[in-house]
């Protein structure tokens, strides 16, 4: 068991390390608004849910729900959970809708029950299932929007929790894009019997997990109601993350505050603007470009290494690719 | 559909069973109950829950 806990890895807990450019860089205090200073109203435009998805509707209908009951004109999910699937449905809002971008290629966990089509001995099961650690072929699905040719995918651990008679349960966490009824299907090829998915739950995708941020839609409309008609904002703030959330398994640049209003205006990201940033950066990654209060200013491609941010002079370090803060929270200073 | 996904409120392990294999408490469906937008016993839901929290309750 105490095996098992240790290798329950995503890439997403890996920590980075920050190297700094600019010992120096001090932000003004009277810009900006770190997610802590956030008026109800503000939270809520740059906010994002960490649902649990009951099982039942699609993920689109429980948005449309969403967006309904809270009068919003604006939200998105972060990667699609099937009609009878529970589980972590990231929903973000308003003006942080397109940060779901950053969870789409985040790894994912759940927790499924495999039904076998015949009796199989439980070593064989645990030592079948052990062998689907690594990389897998898969093919996407029938109905899947994704071009049905073969690719791989990464499991990153598979822990056998409790087998009952032809009921496996198990937890196994994924790469994105990888399904798991058709993980199921070929481990009961594996083991000679057959066997299909008979209840699915997400625990996890990218930073979003099983705590005390996870709520249903029942707790969500409740606390709505607090808010507006009883006055009470405590419940429905807890409720609702801070788009930065979505962004904290990203690398990510920081940037002075001479540099925040240029990028809102579209600018990219120039090297001379970057006081520091987490080390690994390849050109190409997904990056998060942030203040030094840790408020989100954008998402981007990298178009250097961390070392060559580092220490070159001049050039682009980040293409900006999607703008979330408002170009009035920091001053034009060019 | 009855659902066979159990997990303990007390500790987080996932089980079939009706009482947790680690810390011996009782075991819940791990899915949460259905919704429904018009959510009919809304008002009802919402006074237990105040009660609870403590919310508009005059001192
Ligand atoms: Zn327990």
């Amino acid at each position: 068991m105490a095996r098992d806990e240790v290798r329950k890895i995503l890439p997403a807990d890996i920590k980075r390390e920050v190297l700094i450019r600019d010992e120096s860089a001090e932000t003004n205090p009277k810009w900006g608004f770190p997610p802590e200073k956030r008026p109800m109203e503000m939270h809520m435009q740059f906010g994002i849910i960490n649902l649990d998805k009951p099982p039942g509707p699609t993920s689109h209908e429980v948005v449309a729900w969403i967006k309904r009951l809270f009068n919003l004109s604006k939200a998105g999910h972060g990667g699609t959970l099937d009609p009878k699937v529970s589980g972590i449905l990231p929903v973000a809002l308003e003006r942080a809708t397109r940060v779901v971008q950053a969870l789409l290629p985040a790894g994912k966990e759940y927790v499924a029950l495999m039904h076998l089509h015949d009796d199989v001995p439980e070593e064989k099961i645990n030592a079948v299932m052990r062998e689907f650690e690594g990389e897998i072929i898969q093919r996407p699905p029938l109905r899947s929007a994704v071009k049905r040719r073969l690719r791989t995918r990464k499991v990153y651990y598979i822990d056998v929790l409790e087998i009952d008679g032809r009921d496996v349960l198990f937890r196994v966490g994924v790469e994105a894009g990888t399904y798991i009824r058709s993980l199921i299907h070929h481990l009961g090829l594996a083991l000679g019997v057959g066997a299909h998915m008979a209840e699915l739950r997400r625990t996890r995708s990218g930073p979003f997990k099983e705590d005390e941020t996870l709520v249903t839609l029942h707790d969500l409309l409740d606390y709505y109601h607090f808010w507006k008609e009883d006055g009470v904002e405590e419940y429905f703030r807890k409720a609702i993350q801070p788009m930065e959330k979505a962004v904290e398994h990203l690398p990510k640049v920081w940037i002075r505050d001479s540099a925040v209003a240029a990028v809102t205006y579209g600018a990219d990201l120039a090297v001379p603007g970057v006081v520091k940033l987490n080390k690994g950066i390849k050109p190409g990654d997904l990056v998060a470009v942030m203040t030094l209060k840790d408020e989100l200013v954008a998402l981007g491609k990298a178009k250097m290494s961390s070392q060559e941010m580092l220490n070159k002079g001049k050039g682009i370090a980040v293409d900006v690719d999607k703008v979330f803060m408002p170009r009035e929270w920091y001053p034009k200073m060019w | 559909m009855r659902w066979r996904i159990r997990k303990c409120p007390e500790c987080g392990r996932y089980t079939l069973k009706e009482v947790c294999p680690v810390c011996g408490a009782e075991t819940k469906v791990a899915h949460p109950p259905k919704f429904s937008p018009e959510d009919p016993y809304g008002e009802y839901r919402r006074r237990l829950k105040k009660e609870i929290l403590g919310i508009g309750v005059k001192k």
